[in-house]
C-alpha cells in the first residue's frame, strides 16, 4: 500500500513538474507580440487600389526582361486582344480590351480604359475604368471598373466587385462583396430603360416621417412584435421577439430585433434596421440606414437601401438576397454566398 | 463539534460544486469559440455618416506613454470635425501637463482637463464624470494613456452604436511587451483566453460581454441621465456594464478592434493591478447581485452568466477558505491522507489550469492566434494562480471594507514602463 503510494507521489511529481521544465526552457526572445497593423484603413475597394499602386509602381522602375517587379516578378503582355484560350501572363494595355471567350485569365488584367468579357470568360482579377462582363463570366479574385462596373446574367463575381461610381448587375448573380455609391440590380434586358435619377428616394418623404407628430413608441419596446399597418412611428424599436412591420408603416428610428424582421411592402424606414436572425424586406421598401442580420438578408422587388449621396451597407453573417429592380447605395457583404435573383425566383424562396 | 465538522464538509462540498460549474462555463465557452457558428462584429458596415465621438484619456504621471497615444490617436482616420480629444490629467506630479498641453496648442481638437484641486475626489471614475461634462460626443471612447490604438479603431468601435441596443462597446487589448518576461508572457496568454475566447463566445451566446473601460466606448447620454459613473466603485467599467444590462441595452464585443497596451512587466506591480481589480469587481458585485437576479430585462441565460462574472473575483476567496478547511479536517482527523492529498491535488490542478486564467480558454485562444511557442508557458499559470488567489483575496477583503465603512476609495494607479 506504502509503495502504490510513493509511485503515485512520484508519478504525480514528475508528471506536474515536466511541464514546468519545458516552460521555464520557452526562449524568451522568439515569441512574437501579436501583430496589430496600426495603419489599417478599411476600404471597400482596397484590392484595386492596392494593385495599381503597386503596378504603377512596378512600370516606374521599368521592366526586366520581360518581367516586372510586382510582389514577385511577373510576365506580362502588352495587348488590346489575345487569342489564347489559357492566358498565364499578366495583362496590361493603355486602351480598351476585350476577351472573346471562352478563355481564362490566370493574372490580373488591367487596362486604363474599357474592359469587356465576354461571354463565359474566367479571370482572376480585373482593373479598368469602365468594366462589362458578359454573361456567365467567372472573377476569382476581385474586379473593379473604376468609373462603372456592369455585370450580365449568370456571372460568378468571386471575393469582391467593385466601382468607385456605379454598378449594375443582371440576375442569377454570386457573389461575396459588392461595393459602388450606386448598385443597381435588374433584370436582364430592363436595364437600358432605367435611369439612375429614378432611384433617388423622394427627400420631402423623409422629411414628412421627420416631422410626423405621432409617436407610438420610444426607446425600448422590449416586447413589440407588429407594426400595424400605416402607423407612423418616431423612435427606436428594440424587441426580443419576431418583428414584422406591416404594409404602409412609416418608421423614423432604428429598429433592433434578436430574431426575424419582416419588412413588408411600401414601409419606409428611416434608420438602421439590425437582427439577429433573418431580415425580410418585401417589395416597394425605403430604408435609408445600415440593413444588418446575423443570419440572411432578403431585399425585394424595387426596394432602396440608402441614400443617394451617402454610402449605407447591407451585411448578412450567412446569406444576402437580391431581388431585381433594387437599389443599395453602397455596401453589400456576406460571409457565405450572395444572389441575384429574378423577382419570380425571389418570391419562390420567401414562400 | 459536530456541527463545526459537518459546516467545515459542507463548505468543501459547496466549493467543489463552485469549481465544477466554472469549469462547465469555461469548457462551454471554448466549445463555442472553436467549433459553434461565431456572431460577426458591425465591423465591415460602411457608412458615411458616424456619431460625434469624444475620447477620453485619463492620466496620472504619464510622461513615459502620453505622446505614444496622442501620436496614435492624431493618426486616426475618424473625421475630425466630429471628432474631440479631452486628455484628463488628474493631480500629476511629473510633466504630463506640459506634454498634453503642448498638443493642444497644435491641434484645436485636443483638449485637456486639468484636476489639480487637492480636495477634489480622485481616480478615474471622478474624472471621466468631470470629462464628460464638457465633451461635446453622443460617443465617449476611453484609452488608457498606454494604449495605442490603430488608425481605424475609432471607426469600429463608432459602428456599434448604429444598433440602438448598443449601449457600450468592448475592443480587444493585446500587450506590446508580450516578449519581455515571463510575467507579461503569461498576461498575454491570460488576455488571449480572456478575449479571443470569452469575450467572443460570451458576444456569440447573447450572454453578458464585459465593457473593460479602456479600448471601448459608451453612450454619453445614457451614463450622464443615471447620474455619471460612481465614485465609491473603482471597477466602473464592470459597474457600467451591469447598469447597462439592467437597464436594457447591451455590450457589444468586437474581437477585430485590437489595440496595443502596456502589460505589467513586474510582479509587484500585477500584483497590486489585480488587487485594485478584485476590490473594484467585489465591489459592484456587492451592489448588482441582487439586481441581476430579478432585473426584468436580463434573460435566464444572461442572469447564469452574470451571476458567474459577478463572482470571478470572490471565488479564489473562496478556494483559499476551502483549503484552509481541507487542512483543518486533515487535523481533526475527517480527511485521511489519501483523500486529503486527493484534494491537494485536486485543488491544485483546477487552481493551476482551470481558475482565473482558465486552461480551456486559453488553450482555444492560443490556438486561434497561433501563438505556438507560449503554449509551453501555460504550466506556469498555477504559480500565478496562487500570486492572484493571495492578491485578489486582500482585493476582496478590501470590498468588504468599503461597503461597510462606505468610506471613499482611492485610486492605486498601475505603474508604466514606457517600452517602444
Amino acid at each position: 500500500m506504502i509503495g502504490i503510494f510513493i509511485i503515485l507521489v512520484v508519478c504525480f511529481i514528475v508528471m506536474t513538474s515536466f511541464p514546468f521544465i519545458l516552460a521555464l526552457r520557452t526562449p524568451k526572445d522568439e515569441q512574437a507580440t501579436l501583430v496589430v497593423r496600426s495603419d489599417n484603413v478599411k476600404d471597400p475597394r482596397y484590392f484595386p487600389k492596392a494593385f495599381k499602386e503597386i503596378l504603377n509602381k512596378a512600370l516606374e522602375k521599368g521592366v526586366f526582361d520581360e518581367f516586372l517587379i510586382l510582389s514577385r516578378p511577373e510576365k506580362f503582355v502588352y495587348s488590346e486582344k489575345v487569342n489564347d484560350n489559357v492566358i498565364h501572363d499578366l495583362v496590361i494595355c493603355r486602351d480598351g480590351f476585350i476577351a472573346v471567350g471562352p478563355a481564362r485569365f490566370e493574372k490580373e488584367i488591367y487596362s486604363e480604359n474599357t474592359v469587356v468579357l465576354d461571354e463565359q470568360i474566367e479571370a482572376r482579377a480585373v482593373s479598368a475604368q469602365k468594366l462589362l462582363l458578359m454573361n456567365k463570366c467567372k472573377i476569382v479574385r476581385w474586379c473593379d471598373g473604376e468609373k462603372e462596373t456592369y455585370v450580365g446574367t449568370g456571372c460568378d463575381l468571386g471575393v469582391s466587385t467593385t466601382s468607385d461610381d456605379y454598378m449594375q448587375v443582371m440576375e442569377d448573380c454570386v457573389f461575396h462583396r459588392l461595393y459602388a455609391p450606386q448598385v443597381d440590380v435588374m433584370r436582364c434586358g430592363d436595364s437600358k430603360q432605367i435611369k439612375r435619377e429614378k432611384r433617388i428616394v423622394d427627400s420631402s418623404i423623409l422629411q414628412e416621417l421627420k416631422n410626423a407628430d405621432e409617436t407610438s413608441c420610444d426607446v425600448a419596446a422590449k416586447d413589440i412584435s407588429i407594426i400595424y399597418e400605416n402607423s407612423n412611428i418616431k423612435g427606436n424599436i428594440i424587441t426580443k421577439d419576431n418583428l414584422v412591420i406591416k404594409e404602409g408603416a412609416r418608421i423614423s428610428g432604428h429598429i433592433k430585433s434578436r430574431k426575424n424582421i419582416t419588412i413588408e411592402k411600401n414601409v419606409i424606414i428611416d434608420g438602421n434596421v439590425f437582427a439577429d436572425g433573418n431580415v425580410i424586406i418585401k417589395s416597394d421598401v425605403r430604408v435609408t440606414g445600415n440593413v444588418f442580420s446575423q443570419s440572411d438578408v432578403y431585399v425585394g422587388y424595387n426596394s432602396i437601401i440608402g441614400q443617394y449621396g451617402k454610402i449605407k451597407s447591407v451585411i448578412a453573417k450567412s446569406h444576402v438576397f437580391l431581388c431585381e429592380n433594387i437599389t443599395v447605395f453602397g455596401y453589400i457583404g456576406c460571409d457565405d454566398k450572395g444572389y441575384t435573383l429574378q423577382k419570380e425566383k425571389f418570391l419562390e424562396l420567401l414562400v | 463539534m459536530g456541527v463545526v465538522i459537518t459546516i467545515l464538509k459542507a463548505y468543501f462540498i459547496v466549493c467543489i460544486v463552485i469549481i465544477v460549474l466554472y469549469a462547465v462555463r469555461h469548457y462551454v465557452f471554448s466549445y463555442n469559440r472553436m467549433f459553434a457558428k461565431q456572431k460577426i462584429s458591425y465591423r465591415d458596415i460602411y457608412d458615411s455618416d458616424y456619431p460625434k465621438v469624444t475620447v477620453l484619456v485619463p492620466m496620472h504621471n504619464e510622461e513615459l506613454v502620453l505622446h505614444k497615444t496622442l501620436e496614435a490617436l492624431i493618426q486616426c482616420d475618424y473625421d475630425r470635425s466630429k471628432l474631440e480629444i479631452i486628455g484628463i490629467n488628474d493631480h500629476s506630479e511629473d510633466k504630463t501637463a506640459e506634454i498634453l498641453d503642448s498638443y493642444c496648442e497644435k491641434y484645436d481638437y485636443i483638449k485637456a482637463l486639468h484636476r489639480l484641486d487637492p480636495d477634489q475626489l480622485r481616480g478615474k471614475p471622478a474624472g471621466l464624470n468631470e470629462a464628460m461634462e464638457m465633451a461635446n460626443g453622443d460617443v465617449i471612447i476611453v484609452f488608457d494613456a498606454d494604449y495605442r490604438p490603430s488608425k481605424n479603431l475609432i471607426k469600429k468601435l463608432a459602428t456599434a452604436f448604429k444598433d440602438p441596443e448598443v449601449g457600450a462597446v468592448m475592443g480587444r487589448v493585446i500587450p506590446i511587451n508580450a516578449n519581455q518576461n515571463y510575467i507579461t508572457t503569461l498576461l498575454n496568454l491570460e488576455r488571449t483566453g480572456g478575449y479571443q475566447v470569452d469575450q467572443q463566445a460570451r458576444y456569440n451566446l447573447g450572454l453578458i460581454p464585459q465593457y473593460g473601460g479602456t479600448v471601448g466606448g459608451f453612450r454619453k447620454k445614457v451614463i450622464m441621465n443615471t447620474g455619471g459613473f460612481d465614485t465609491k466603485i473603482l471597477a466602473e467599467d464592470t459597474e457600467l456594464t451591469y447598469r447597462l444590462y439592467t437597464m436594457g441595452y447591451v455590450v457589444m464585443y468586437d474581437n477585430s478592434a485590437e489595440c496595443y497596451e502596456e502589460a505589467p512587466e513586474t510582479w509587484n506591480v500585477r500584483g497590486r493591478q489585480i488587487r485594485r481589480w478584485a476590490r473594484g469587481h467585489n465591489e459592484v458585485m456587492f451592489k448588482y447581485f441582487g439586481r441581476t437576479i430579478v432585473s426584468k430585462n436580463l434573460s435566464f441565460l444572461q442572469k447564469i452568466d452574470g451571476i458567474f462574472l459577478l463572482m470571478v473575483y470572490m471565488v479564489p476567496f473562496l478556494l483559499f477558505l476551502a483549503i484552509a478547511d481541507s487542512v483543518v479536517m486533515f487535523f481533526v482527523g475527517q480527511m485521511d491522507i489519501v483523500n486529503a492529498l486527493g484534494a491537494f491535488i485536486f485543488f491544485g490542478i483546477y487552481n493551476s489550469w482551470g481558475n482565473f486564467a482558465p486552461f480551456y480558454e486559453i488553450s482555444a485562444g492560443a490556438i486561434l492566434d497561433g501563438l505556438k511557442k507560449e503554449v509551453y508557458a501555460l504550466p506556469l499559470l498555477s504559480f500565478s494562480f496562487y500570486f492572484y488567489m493571495w492578491y485578489i483575496s486582500r482585493g476582496f477583503l478590501d470590498a468588504i471594507v468599503d461597503v461597510v465603512t462606505m468610506r471613499n476609495v482611492t485610486w492605486d494607479k498601475t505603474k508604466r514602463f514606457g517600452k517602444k
